[in-house]
C-alpha cells in the first residue's frame, strides 16, 4: 500500500470536516464509478462550454463533487486501496485533460500536474496541484462575473 | 475499444467542443487511433495464439498508460507556442478522448511501468463490453454519415 504524506493543513482540514460529513447516509457503492463519473461529467463541460457557461460552470462543481465524493465513501465503507488511489488520481488527471484542452495555459499547468504525479508515485510523496479547484475560482471569475 | 469507435468519439467530441472537424478528419483519425498501434509489437509476440487473446491492458505499452499522457502532454504544451493553435487542441482532444474511453472500458495499468498494478472501474461489465462495443459504433456511424451528407449537400 502505498502511504502518501500530503501538506499538514490538508490532513488537518480533512480530519475536521470528515467527522460531520461521515455521519452523513452515503450509500455503499463503489468508489472506482464514482471516480470514473467525474469523467464523464469532464466531457459535459467541455461540450456545454460553447453553449452555455453557467451549465459549464455545474459541470464542473459536479465534477469537483465527485471527486470530493469517491474518497468520502472509500472512508466512510472503509473501501479505501492502492487501486482506489491510482483511479482517483488518474481519473482527475484525463478529467483535467478534458477540461482544460480549450485553454492552453491551463493545458501547460496539466502537463506539469502529469509529471508531478509520476514524481509523486514514485517518490511516495503528494505534491500534485489542485488545478481543477483553482480553475474553478478563474472560471468564475472571467467567465460568469466579468 | 476498436480504432472506428475511438475515430468516430474523438470526431464527435471535436465537433461539439472547437466545431469544424470535418476539416480536421485526418489529424483527429491518426491522433485518435495512433496509441493502439503499440498493440503491434503485442500481435507478433502472440501470433500463434492471437485469435484467442484479449487486447486488454497486456497488450499495451508505458505509452498507453498515464506515463504516455504525460509524455504527450508535454509535447502539446510545447506545440502550443509553435503550431496552429486550433490544431493543437484538436490532436490534444483526439488523445486525451482515447485514454478517458480506454480508462473507463476496461481494465488499465495507470502507472505502468513503474507499478503493474491492473484497476477496473466496474462502469462496463466484461459481459456487456463486446454488445455495448458494436452498438455505439454503429450508432455513431450512422450519424457521421449523415452529418457527412449534409456537409455534401
Amino acid at each position: 500500500m502505498v502511504q502518501h504524506s500530503k501538506l499538514g493543513i490538508v490532513d488537518k482540514t480533512r480530519k475536521g470536516t470528515d467527522k460531520g460529513l461521515l455521519a452523513l447516509p452515503l450509500p455503499k457503492i463503489n468508489p472506482n464509478i464514482v471516480s470514473g463519473m467525474s469523467i464523464f461529467t469532464s466531457i459535459a463541460f467541455l461540450l456545454s462550454f460553447q453553449f452555455s457557461k453557467p451549465l459549464a460552470f455545474v459541470f464542473i462543481v459536479l465534477t469537483l463533487l465527485l471527486d470530493w465524493l469517491d474518497g468520502l465513501i472509500a472512508r466512510k465503507h472503509n473501501l479505501s486501496s492502492e487501486e482506489g488511489y491510482m483511479v482517483d488520481v488518474t481519473a482527475d488527471r484525463i478529467s483535467e485533460g478534458i477540461m482544460f484542452i480549450l485553454f492552453p495555459i491551463w493545458f501547460i499547468l496539466f502537463a506539469i500536474n502529469n509529471m508531478l504525479t509520476m514524481i509523486s508515485f514514485t517518490k511516495n510523496r503528494h505534491i500534485i496541484l489542485p488545478l481543477r479547484h483553482i480553475f474553478l475560482v478563474y472560471f468564475i471569475i472571467i467567465f460568469l462575473l466579468v | 475499444m476498436n480504432i472506428l469507435l475511438h475515430f468516430l468519439i474523438a470526431y464527435f467530441a471535436v465537433e461539439i467542443a472547437i466545431g469544424n472537424a470535418w476539416s480536421y478528419v485526418i489529424y483527429i483519425f491518426i491522433f485518435s487511433v495512433i496509441l493502439d498501434f503499440d498493440h503491434i509489437g503485442y500481435i507478433l509476440r502472440e501470433k500463434g495464439k492471437i485469435r484467442h487473446k484479449k487486447f486488454g491492458y497486456e497488450s499495451r505499452t508505458r505509452f498507453h498508460e498515464l506515463y504516455g499522457l504525460t509524455l504527450i502532454s508535454v509535447v502539446l504544451s510545447v506545440l502550443f507556442f509553435f503550431v496552429n493553435f486550433v490544431l493543437v487542441q484538436v490532436v490534444a482532444l483526439s488523445f486525451v478522448m482515447h485514454y478517458a474511453v480506454d480508462f473507463l472500458v476496461g481494465k488499465s495499468r495507470p502507472f505502468y511501468p513503474y507499478s503493474n498494478k491492473d484497476v477496473f472501474l466496474h462502469l462496463c461489465p466484461d459481459r456487456y463490453r463486446a454488445p455495448v462495443e458494436v452498438i455505439l459504433t454503429i450508432v455513431l456511424l450512422v450519424v457521421f454519415w449523415f452529418s457527412i451528407q449534409s456537409l455534401v449537400l
